[in-house]
């Protein structure tokens, strides 16, 4: 039977990753983890605590990562935290109160970097139903407060950032990588007034996008994190404050357009990566969504969903790959 | 029309038959593999790369058998987008 990681004591994760690691699968992909901040630590296990705890002496991982204090003056004075990821240093330090920020955007850069037996979209994920939304955007369009909000109304994360497809797949599955969502600035307070209840990880103030706090994927999300989906329909959202709810039909030359642009890898994909992007605008309609307010917009969105669930050809049902 | 000497001569397509494409509403895409690129183009430019995959032409015999009453300026906007496609690699001289 498989270890999660919410189920290990802080103490033994702490001494993991201080040691060979913590072993960390989410979804595709396993990461492993060295580490010598225990804050970061305790953060992991809260917000990943029902993903798989990998064992570092068997697995063969996808991804290697240290967050490692700097020797010398850095350990002690304005203290940072340096992102060693497979032997390469991507970034510059960061304050060391900044370094669970550091090890999301560092496990973000892994995988746009190597992850490439997927044409990766950059959008987030969700699914109801058996058929996945994908809503490829621009940093500040308010993608990651609909992912939430949708999430918090029951749909299952896929992911936040990532829009993970086996080029060579003729369904076309989406794969889910269900890590926390970043929510930044405006959109920490947006969701906590959506959802009270909501736990979220701290806010880091201030760092290189602003405020930001990390919102859990729902247990289910984290649960089911093997299970991929088929495509079902594309939504390009908007956030605009005081603006009416409206969604407006996209061509399919607009939505190759976008799709193929909002891409990290289709140039490097090539021809499969041509023939997964034109196979998804045939089989996915495309809409914008222009809106303001999270409790108009959702039960459109759900409506839309459930329209183009019984317009299919064929029913989408769940599918375990 | 005179078209621009860096037309002059007979032209054939590169490598038409390895190209890609989809049509949606009359805009193909097109992604060539010797590049790695892909392109939006126009109908206009499917004919000439579609005539030019036939057979060998001058600029002027294709513009000719494709759009016999075209005006001057519509030849203009031809050659602009004829020289386009040779930038792009999808024509080459014969």
């Amino acid at each position: 039977m498989r270890s999660l990681i919410g189920e290990q004591p802080v103490t033994s994760l702490v001494g993991m990753a201080r040691g060979p690691g913590i072993g960390l699968q989410t979804g595709p992909f396993r990461l492993r983890l060295q580490c010598d901040d225990r804050a970061t630590v305790e953060l992991i296990r809260r917000l990943y605590s029902k993903h798989p705890l990998l064992d570092t002496q068997t697995t063969l991982f996808d991804f290697s990562m240290s967050l490692r204090r700097p020797l010398g003056l850095r350990r002690w004075w304005k203290p940072q935290i340096k992102l060693i990821a497979d032997a390469q240093t991507p970034f510059e330090p960061f304050p060391l109160d900044h370094a669970y920020p550091l090890f999301e955007w560092g496990y973000n850069w892994h995988i746009a970097m190597q992850a490439h037996q997927f044409l990766m979209l950059h959008s987030a994920v969700v699914e109801k139903d058996g058929m996945a939304l994908i809503m490829p955007a621009m940093p500040g369009s308010g993608k990651s407060t609909l992912c939430a909000a949708l999430m918090l109304r029951g749909w299952r994360l896929l992911s936040d950032e990532f829009g993970l497809i086996r080029p060579l797949d003729p369904d076309l599955h989406l794969h889910p990588m269900p890590r926390p969502i970043p929510l930044k600035n405006r959109s920490i307070d947006v969701i906590r007034e959506f959802a009270p209840d909501t736990v979220m990880g701290p806010i880091f103030p201030q760092t290189r996008k602003g405020d930001v706090a990390h919102l859990a994927a729902s247990q289910e999300s984290q649960t089911h994190a093997e299970k991929s989906v088929p495509a079902g329909w594309f939504l390009f959202p908007q956030y605009e404050s005081a603006t009416k709810l409206e969604f407006e039909e996209l061509s399919p030359g607009w939505t190759f357009l976008k799709i193929t642009g909002n891409s990290f890898n289709y140039r490097l994909q090539g021809a499969r990566g041509f023939r997964a992007a034109s196979q998804l605008v045939k089989n996915c309609p495309a809409y914008t969504l222009h809106y303001s307010d999270l409790d108009q917009a959702i039960p459109q969105i759900e409506a839309l969903h459930a329209q183009l669930i019984n317009q299919r050809p064929e029913q989408a049902t769940p599918a375990a790959r | 029309m005179t078209p621009p000497s860096s037309i002059t001569g007979r032209w054939r397509t590169c490598n038409y038959p390895e190209l890609l494409q989809e049509t949606w509403n009359g805009e193909t895409f097109l992604f060539n593999p010797a590049s790695g690129d892909t392109h939006l183009l126009n109908a206009a430019a499917i004919h000439l790369l579609e005539f030019l995959h036939q057979e060998s032409a001058s600029f002027d015999q294709m513009t000719d058998t494709l759009f016999p009453d075209a005006d001057e300026a519509t030849l203009d906007a031809l050659a602009t987008q004829f020289h386009q496609l040779m930038l792009i690699g999808l024509i080459c001289e014969a």
